[in-house]
């Protein structure tokens, strides 16, 4: 799935292990999420979305389910 | 950085000591153990059996405990996928003459005291196999995953 964590991390000055560190993942699984190549559970989208202070459909983009 | 690795690996030699430490006991004292009563042996070798598949499950449970969900899905398709590799690969591995001859040869060789011995370490030697390549095939699944998914762009 499409999203816009790339960006959003970006404008934050965050790198993929700060992240991780604030969702309490590991900083490959961000990677993974953030490349597309791994679809995270509801509430992972949830905690990542939380981390950035937006809603889901902020952070994935919808279209592309 | 460095010393965080080092304690990382400390750790994890420490963990892991255990399920080296007791097969490799049990190999020492072979001599000692072969001059016991079989009863007095085949239990001791029971007890360091069940011990080491406990211990091995107790540590699978605790790294499985600090897995997030990515990881523990790399883990499904690695098991999945790794024992079914495995399984063919074994069946192959048992198609080629030569590795099938060599198993062949070492169950005689081992199994000295009677055919009916040497059928039976034929039979143990196949499921090693098996077990061993599935091990292999579940890595190497594994470390496709991981560097599939860990492809950095950041």
């Amino acid at each position: 799935m499409k999203n816009f964590i790339r960006v959003l991390r970006a404008e934050k000055g965050w790198s993929q292990a700060e992240l991780a560190e604030r969702v309490q993942v590991s900083r490959n699984s961000i990677n993974a999420i953030e490349n597309g190549r791994f679809d995270p559970s509801l509430p992972l989208a949830f905690k990542i979305a939380d981390a950035f202070k937006l809603s889901v459909e902020e952070v994935f983009d919808k279209t592309d389910v | 950085m460095t010393t965080l690795n080092i304690r990382k690996i400390g750790s994890c030699a420490i963990w892991l000591s255990p399920v080296i430490i007791v097969p490799v006991t049990f190999l020492a004292a072979t001599p000692w153990l072969e001059q016991q009563p079989d009863a007095l042996t085949l239990s001791l070798a029971a007890a360091a059996a069940l011990f080491v598949m406990a211990y091995s499950l107790f540590l699978s449970a605790r790294v499985n405990r600090q897995l997030d969900e990515v990881q523990v899905a790399g883990q499904r398709f690695s098991s999945t996928w790794g024992m079914t590799v495995g399984s063919v690969a074994a069946v192959i591995v048992m198609m080629i003459p030569p590795l099938m001859n060599a198993l062949a040869d070492a169950a005689l060789r081992l199994g000295t005291e009677s055919p009916e011995e040497s059928v039976k370490l034929g039979i143990t030697f196949g499921f090693m196999l098996v077990v061993v390549l599935q091990l292999i095939g579940t890595g190497a699944v594994s470390l496709w995953w991981t560097r599939r998914l860990g492809k950095s762009s950041d």
